[in-house]
């Protein structure tokens, strides 16, 4: 088994008498994009931020790479990429100067490198503006050049598409699958978007009032349940009513000229087949699985904001 | 070694890529150049006399009046001024001179390079919290000591940058208002009884020095309360009430055994060398007052450093 590239054991972190992460541990492995997804205030950003030594933790251990964060930092630091929250840099600096400041800060990222990174997200045009001037999506990639700029193999970011256009969100998304596909990197997203998680993650952990509620990959997490809803486009829709009634002792909605019938995955093309004999003109078949966001809403209990 | 060099290089780069930091060199010249302008309008009165006149004038007012009341500080005066005459070395020491006007700005230029460095070190630890760019800061492989020192080496750094800008500018203004004749004249001291003749440079990177002494504990202080608060403008006002009241502060508590502990009465170290009038109270040396700026200053980056270690980063 390959190692992890970042390992929570135990981790706890107390503030006060307040318990905010109860015994979080999970493991992240290399080429995958692990989702962190929960309710406002559950302790993402708090997880987050003791990762990569922002915050530090009471009690457990966070290991990167086998290196803990708490024991070796410089070097378990080392491999890590990120963006905490919004990327803030110096404003009254141009993008340009931000980047050689970043790369000021670790060994061996030439001036090659940064603008093969510049060009990677797109602000070539921009980049010796200062950065007062640019938008918040301009920001956005800003922030992602810092984080990539000594080649991490992992990649942490807060609500990376925040503030970003539809095309913007599409291509950050598809150079994150592209970083852990091909280069094998670790990264772990955090984001209130569930739909853009949903398309980024591989998995996705879960996490409410400070603990873990669970693991899953995304496929398990939306995809694998046996009842479906399908929404049936038929006409004449009263005689695909009655046939539906007989057959399967149900009945379905009606909403306009379509039929909405709960039922087995496998047993679809069955009925397609009894409607198609009835001679019932068959104009769309919908199997809507349960979104990510219904889905996030069931596990979490929908539970309020305290 | 190298990567530090390059972090204080960081820093200094967002220090003076700040239009603020500019403007403040600005600043210092105005005023440099007002204050040498207001010297030379107000000189022109009494142009009639000759400098031989007016310490010959001065000499007999002084003989006079230490005939009444012999005085220590008259008798200085009065050595130098025949000093002066006897080898023909025209005064340099009236603000309307080349080094007159370069002294007093030593003094009263340094006051505004305080304030302009007080400023800076409010606000380069607290800046990073208040815009959030800390996060990006302390997430690399550099410990957090590390960081801290290279903005406390990079502020010292923009010290020395405005003293050498006041330095220059002092030079420019005396040399344009007062010419650059008596470029070669000695600093005249008494000691022992005796006038000798110094080097003027040297006497006046003197006084820079003394200044440098303040400058530094207050911006330690600035650059503490920056670091503990994190909120530059709680740093930038309590050093600089703690400037303007350190002599009100002194008045006050003047009377007290214990106030020769006090950082205030420690920070003037020219009493203790020639020409400098007499120590804030009996008793103090050198010696003393630098052990206690010693402990002062320990105690202060101790402080810093500790709390910057340890604490969490939630900005």
């Amino acid at each position: 088994m390959t190692q992890p590239a970042i390992q929570l054991q135990h981790v706890k972190k107390k503030i006060g008498s307040k318990t905010i992460i109860k015994d979080l541990s999970f493991d992240i492995y290399p080429g995958e994009v692990f989702g962190f997804l929960g309710p406002n205030g559950a302790g993402k950003t708090t997880t987050i931020r003791m990762i990569v030594g922002l915050m530090k933790m009471s009690e457990g251990d966070i290991l990167i790479f086998g290196k803990s964060i708490k024991k070796h930092y410089k070097e378990a630091i080392k491999p890590v990429g990120a963006i905490v929250e919004n990327p803030e840099l110096y404003k009254h600096l141009s993008g340009y100067l931000n980047l050689i400041h970043y790369a000021r800060m670790v060994n061996g990222v030439t001036k090659k490198r940064i603008d093969e990174v510049v060009e990677l997200v797109g602000l070539k045009q921009r980049i010796h503006e200062k950065v007062k001037t640019y938008s918040l999506g301009m920001r956005q990639r800003l922030g992602l050049a810092q984080a990539l700029l000594h080649s991490p193999k992992i990649l942490i970011l807060d609500e990376p598409t925040n503030g970003l256009d539809p095309a913007g969100i599409r291509e950050i998304r598809q150079y994150i699958r592209r970083l852990a596909a091909e280069e094998g990197l670790a990264v772990i997203v955090s984001s209130h978007l569930l739909s853009e998680m949903e398309l980024m993650c591989d998995r996705l952990g879960i996490i409410q009032n400070g603990q873990l509620v669970g693991v899953h990959t995304v496929g398990e997490f939306v995809g694998n349940d046996h009842e479906v809803m399908v929404r049936f486009a038929v006409d004449p829709i009263d005689r695909a009513f009655a046939i539906l009634s007989e057959h399967y002792q149900a009945s379905p909605q009606k909403e306009g000229n379509q039929l909405l019938h709960p039922m087995n995955h496998e047993d679809i093309p069955e009925l397609i087949e009894t409607l198609v004999q009835n001679n019932i003109k068959i104009y769309g078949v919908h199997a809507e699985s349960k979104t990510l966001e219904e889905k996030f809403l069931e596990v979490t209990g929908g539970e309020k904001i305290v | 070694m190298f990567k530090f060099i390059k972090l204080v290089q960081n820093e200094n780069m967002k220090t003076f890529r700040r239009v603020s930091s500019i403007v403040m060199l600005a600043i210092l010249l105005c005023a440099l150049g007002g204050v040498g302008a207001i010297n030379k309008h107000y000189d022109t009165k009494d142009g009639k006399q000759t400098w031989q006149q007016q310490l010959q004038a001065e000499n007999q007012t002084l003989e006079k009046q230490l005939k009444e009341h012999p005085n220590n500080s008259m008798k200085e005066t009065l050595a130098i001024n025949t000093y002066r005459l006897d080898h023909n070395i025209k005064p340099q020491d009236r603000s309307t001179s080349f080094w007159g006007n370069i002294a007093d700005d030593a003094a009263n230029g340094m006051q505004l390079v305080m304030i302009f460095a007080i400023i800076i070190a409010g606000g380069i630890v607290s800046s990073e919290f208040g815009s959030g760019t800390i996060k990006l800061l302390l997430t690399r492989p550099v410990s957090r000591s590390t960081i801290l020192l290279s903005k406390y080496v990079s502020t010292l750094f923009t010290i020395l940058v405005y003293t050498f800008a006041c330095f220059i500018f002092s030079c420019l203004v005396s040399a344009t208002f007062f010419g650059l004749d008596g470029l070669s004249s000695p600093y005249l001291f008494y000691q022992d009884g005796a006038v000798h003749e110094g080097n003027m440079l040297l006497h006046v990177f003197g006084q820079y020095g003394f200044q440098l002494i303040p400058t530094v504990m207050f911006v330690t202080l600035a650059f503490l309360i920056s670091t503990v608060f994190r909120n530059s403008a709680l740093a930038i006002g309590l050093s600089i009430f703690g400037l303007m009241a350190g002599s009100l502060v002194l008045q006050f508590i003047g009377r007290f055994t214990w106030s020769k502990y006090v950082i205030f009465s420690n920070l003037d170290l020219t009493p203790y060398f020639h020409g400098g009038g007499e120590p804030f109270r009996e008793g103090m040396t050198l010696g003393f007052s630098i052990t206690v700026l010693a402990i002062y200053y320990m105690v202060f980056i101790a402080i810093t450093w500790i709390s910057f270690k340890k604490r969490d980063v939630t900005a």
